[in-house]
């Protein structure tokens, strides 16, 4: 009997496994794993044997995967399961909302959200119990992350010009008070990138006599 | 916050505080506090004045005050007068450096920190004093 073979490159191959090892689908991974066994030499009626289906069935699966890939084999399966009342899309972005304003113009006396404000604030909205757990998996979703705030300077651009006048003021006073000290040039204080510059052209005499 | 963001809070460099003396009273659960600028004896002892007209109100015979070893509840001018206020006050100590003992530091003091001045500026002194003040009042008394 005449056994028909299935052959994949190695980056096919790759991306099979990928898949196979992805899917939370169990139909999806019997389907994929129809294929590896196939890709391994075995004839049709064993390996429907091995996966408790008729063998047509697996036919019909490697034929659609040569045709269409990886897509042949995805679930086709939309709209099952009951819909969600309270993390539908409406009331994710209602939280969106939210969370970009402060407590406190909701009327509350804190300054940053909490999960569990944030579960006393939308049970008052929709008029549904909602847990914090529940909010945490909205939240979850949204891709949103607490992270504690950072303190920063009103007018922090002043504050670093005058640091460093008042810095460079410190140099020459210590310079100046020691005795018979060289001092410090001016080139080191007014220009720091002129120190920068003497270093690069000394680097590139240095290459220069080697070559 | 969006992942990989971080909330900035704006401040002014200097940062000046300000003091409250805050009492639990048992068994209503109430607070009677004071707000002031600085915190010494004198400003203890007019906190101490609030309360005996507190209690002159409700009629109460005998009032026991439990406090920390805080430098202005030691000082020589609370002790003289303590002393004098021997009719209807009576004043026990909690054994030194244990703030696990006192309710004012774990009930109050630490929700009040994170609460309000945690994580935001108010600019001026005024507007901190009104935020202390609405949220002690809205805790109790």
């Amino acid at each position: 009997m005449k056994v028909e073979h299935l052959e994949l490159s190695k980056l096919k191959k790759a991306e099979l496994y990928d898949f196979m090892k992805g899917t939370r689908d169990k139909e999806e991974y019997r389907r994929a794993s129809a294929i590896k066994q196939k890709l391994e030499g075995l004839p049709y009626r064993t390996i429907a044997t091995n996966l408790d289906v008729n063998y047509r069935n697996v036919y019909n699966w490697i034929q659609e995967y040569k045709e269409h890939g990886l897509d042949g084999i995805r679930s086709k399966r939309k709209n099952a399961g009951r819909i969600p009342k309270i993390s539908s899309d409406k009331n994710k972005e209602k939280v969106k909302e939210i969370i970009s304003k402060s407590p406190r113009t909701f009327g509350y006396l804190k300054n940053t959200w909490s999960i569990r404000l944030l579960a006393t604030y939308i049970t008052t909205i929709l008029g549904m119990n909602v847990s914090p757990m529940q909010t945490w998996r909205i939240v979850h979703d949204l891709g949103i992350v607490s992270k504690r705030p950072k303190l920063a300077l009103e007018h922090a651009e002043d504050y670093t010009k005058k640091k460093k006048i008042v810095d460079n003021y410190k140099k020459v006073s210590a310079a100046l008070l020691k005795k018979n000290s060289p001092g410090i040039r001016r080139r080191d204080l007014a220009k720091p990138s002129a120190i920068h510059n003497q270093y690069i052209h000394d680097e590139r005499r240095a290459t220069e006599d080697i070559s | 916050m969006m992942k990989g963001e971080q909330q900035k809070i704006y401040h002014k460099g200097s940062n000046r505080k300000i003091n409250a003396f805050i009492t639990l009273l048992y068994p209503s659960n109430k607070i009677k506090f004071k707000i002031s600028k600085s915190r010494t004896s004198a400003d203890f002892i007019n906190h101490l004045k609030s309360i005996g007209n507190y209690i002159k109100k409700n009629k109460i015979k005998r009032f026991i005050l439990v406090t920390d070893n805080a430098t202005f509840h030691v000082s020589r001018k609370t002790k003289q007068f303590i002393e004098n206020q021997l009719h209807w006050l009576t004043v026990i100590f909690l054994p030194k450096r244990s703030p696990n003992l006192n309710p004012v530091e774990t009930r109050v003091n630490r929700n009040l920190k994170k609460d309000v001045c945690a994580n935001h500026n108010y600019g001026t002194e005024e507007n901190l004093t009104n935020a202390v003040t609405r949220y002690l009042r809205c805790i109790g008394c």
